[in-house]
């Protein structure tokens, strides 16, 4: 009877640590999955930080030409204003080379 | 400006006509220095330029907010469809990894695998103690 029971016990023993092992390595695949997977996240997380940063990096370049193009622009605006006196200098020099005839056809051409 | 566009008018309202010192004007109107005429046509003449640059300028700086407005749009729509890319394979390896991992038949194998395992072990315990208890 004894022996019997025994049996029975190491057989509920054997199935109760083979059961655990199956669990044990089920668990142990699930916890690699996440593994991988936290892995993954953080080779695209660094993938998308370097296109982001590569984003800014050109649109800083960008702001910097803008900026560079409108001083420019501005910088020839003034050139162009010194061009513009020089010009009414040697408009007013011609004008007063005009006789007075000429002076009061320009009065009536609006020129 | 406003001196300017007066005299202009007044010019221009019947045909302005050159006199000598001394000579009797045609008609009856207005009669402007020869200095101040120079000064009134050159002031026009200024006018004239620096509208012309005004506008030159605009047109300039308008161009060049609407060139680096394109070139910003085109850098972020570049970059958003590089990201957008990215993120797609990142999605399909993910479906693929999952898909692998949870296949019925892999979480078989881990259970079998381990359910085989557990019973080698548990036997050849017992296989060990029955030895020790029989010698």
């Amino acid at each position: 009877m004894w022996e019997s029971i025994k049996n029975y016990w190491q057989l509920f023993l054997g199935f109760l640590v083979a059961v655990l092992g199956a669990l044990v390595l089920t668990r142990g695949k699930n916890e690699r999955t996440k593994g991988k997977l936290n892995n993954i996240n953080r080779k695209d997380n660094k993938k998308l930080n370097k296109i982001a940063k590569e984003r800014n990096e050109k649109i800083e370049s960008a702001i910097e030409k803008h900026s560079e193009t409108l001083q420019k622009l501005s910088d020839d605006e003034e050139a162009e204003k010194e061009e513009i006196e020089e010009k009414v200098k040697e408009n007013k020099a011609d004008l007063r080379e005009k006789s007075n005839d000429e002076l009061a056809e320009l009065f009536y051409k609006g020129k | 400006m406003f001196l300017n566009m007066m005299f202009l008018s007044i010019a221009f309202a019947q045909e302005a006509v050159g006199i000598e010192k001394g000579e009797v004007a045609p008609f009856e109107g207005v009669l402007l220095p020869r200095e101040l005429a120079i000064e009134i046509l050159s002031d026009d003449y200024k006018s004239q330029l620096e509208e012309q640059l005004k506008l030159q300028t605009e047109k300039e700086i308008c161009d060049e907010k609407l060139r680096f407005t394109k070139e910003v749009s085109d850098i972020k729509i570049e970059s958003y469809e590089a990201e957008i890319e990215y993120l797609n394979k990142a999605i399909e390896n993910r479906n693929k990894m999952i898909l692998k991992e949870n296949s019925n038949f892999s979480n078989s194998i881990n259970f079998m695998g381990g359910f085989v395992g557990g019973t080698i072990v548990t036997l050849a315990v017992l296989w060990s103690v029955n030895n020790v208890n029989g010698n």
